[in-house]
């Protein structure tokens, strides 16, 4: 071995990852070479300054943050048991949701666990039913794989001009949990925003609009877009992690036919 | 139903089997839980804290809903690590714009002080070499930054890190000594200052 080792290979030999002749070969040149001894040396203190750095504490503004997104997803979770709880006639009596989870991971991985890929949602929400409970008899009793995908119904009056600061605070508001849904909107849109609210429309429609992408959906909402009924749809962009994509739709949006009426890119910030 | 008083001898395990089950405060008592350590991997790992934020929040998403297929092969920590480390994957994949660039707003990131082998006297020039570790850190390729922050940053064993990565053990060990040869140019002064 002429001259002195590379970085890399001491860097192997140091964590015991060479083969064992080239190692040997290793350790012969290091018994008589002090420059690349020093060399291990200072990568054995790389690792003493890494372990050495105080672990950073979570943020006070991104942990409320991530409490607000789990209490807001606990809040969506017991809507769904409620609502499955309340399904009429054809819903399940019992709580199906507690009672599926309770059934234990051994339980969803036997046969007795039948999965249904509920395209509630076109894709973004999902449903797994123990084959001994009835199946849900509507939406109600899905699953929301991605909770952003919920729409908030704000009822917010959506402007061309002002669409980009409007999405980002749609997402804020999302983020912390800090939104007041208001169903009066649908009444006071005329009834056509309820058409908007038909959740199996939406969703393909949404699915539509994100490419069948649901994990990019940070925002869903209905409300108006220059004074029509609208949903607004933000979604990660699919080529910059600093912006948004943002779509509006309008009454009638489907999975073959989107209706949409805007579609632009905003800043996240 | 959990309550604050029993939160503490309860397992993560069992916490994660309540929330299956229903409770409605048992998740968010493992995420309290092991948010220190979560955060310390997502921003370690992806470098930008803003982007670290969004990380843990889907993963933390992620886990809320797949909390039943946790198996108990693994510690929960240990799940929760992968999820956390896959959700860094994703979004560092989406960074088809900025392939590689040095971290942003400096003056915003926590890091944490300076090593403790590198004690600097004013906390701004603590900082400053603090940051220069992450920076470093942010040169190297996704695999080796992510063996790196377990095994020398977190402590993870090696075993744990392959669990978490989803790889051989041998893979880490190989991702780890070349990562921190790359990193010996890089912050071999820092080491030569203290």
């Amino acid at each position: 071995m002429a001259g002195h080792i590379d970085t890399d290979t001491l860097a192997d030999h140091a964590e015991g990852v060479l083969d064992p002749e080239r190692d040997a070969r290793v350790r012969g040149h290091l018994s008589s070479c002090a420059q690349c001894r020093d060399v291990v040396d200072q990568l054995a203190g790389i690792t003493t300054m890494l372990s050495s750095l105080p672990e950073p504490s979570m943020p006070k503004d991104v942990s409320a943050r991530i409490e607000a997104s789990i209490a807001q997803m606990q809040h969506e979770r017991a809507g769904y048991v409620r609502g499955a709880q309340q399904g009429g006639a054809r819903g399940p009596r019992r709580n199906w949701f507690t009672n599926l989870f309770a059934g234990r991971p051994q339980l969803l991985a036997g046969a007795a666990v039948l999965v249904v890929g509920l395209i509630f949602t076109g894709g973004f929400l999902a449903t797994e039913l123990n084959s001994n409970d009835k199946p849900p008899s509507n939406t109600q009793t899905g699953l929301p794989a991605n909770p952003a995908a919920v729409p908030m119904i704000t009822g917010r009056a959506y402007q061309a001009g002002t669409l980009g600061a409007q999405a980002r605070a749609l997402v804020a508001e999302r983020r912390g949990g800090h939104y007041t849904p208001n169903p009066t909107a649908s009444s006071a849109l005329n009834g056509e925003l309820r058409r908007l609210q038909d959740r199996n429309a939406l969703a393909g429609c949404v699915a539509a609009v994100t490419n069948h992408r649901p994990d990019r959906i940070v925002a869903v909402d209905l409300g108006s877009y220059d004074g029509r009924p609208a949903a607004v749809v933000v979604m990660n962009s699919a080529t910059s992690s600093d912006e948004y994509d943002v779509a509006v739709v309008g009454p009638g949006c489907s999975a073959g036919d989107p209706r949409i009426i805007e579609k632009t890119t905003v800043p996240k910030h | 139903m959990t309550s604050r008083s029993d939160t503490q001898e309860v397992s993560d395990a069992d916490l994660l089997q309540r929330h299956v089950a229903g409770d409605p405060h048992a998740f968010e008592q493992i995420f309290t839980r092991h948010r220190d350590r979560l955060w310390a991997v997502a921003l370690r790992t992806m470098g930008y804290r803003e982007e670290a934020a969004d990380a843990l929040q889907d993963a933390l998403m992620s886990a809320f809903r797949r909390a039943h297929t946790f198996r108990g092969e693994a510690a929960v920590t240990t799940w929760l690590h992968r999820i956390v480390v896959n959700a860094c994957v994703d979004r560092i994949r989406r960074r088809t714009a900025r392939p590689t660039q040095p971290l942003p707003d400096y003056e915003t990131q926590e890091v944490g002080a300076a090593p403790e082998s590198i004690s600097a006297p004013d906390p701004a020039v603590a900082k400053e070499l603090a940051l220069e570790v992450q920076q470093a850190l942010a040169a190297l390729p996704f695999e080796q930054r992510a063996a790196l922050v377990l095994i020398d940053m977190q402590g993870y064993s090696v075993e744990d890190a392959a669990r978490i990565l989803d790889c051989a053990p041998g893979t880490i060990k190989s991702r780890c000594a070349r990562g921190r040869a790359k990193l010996l140019p890089l912050l071999g002064h820092l080491r030569n200052a203290s």
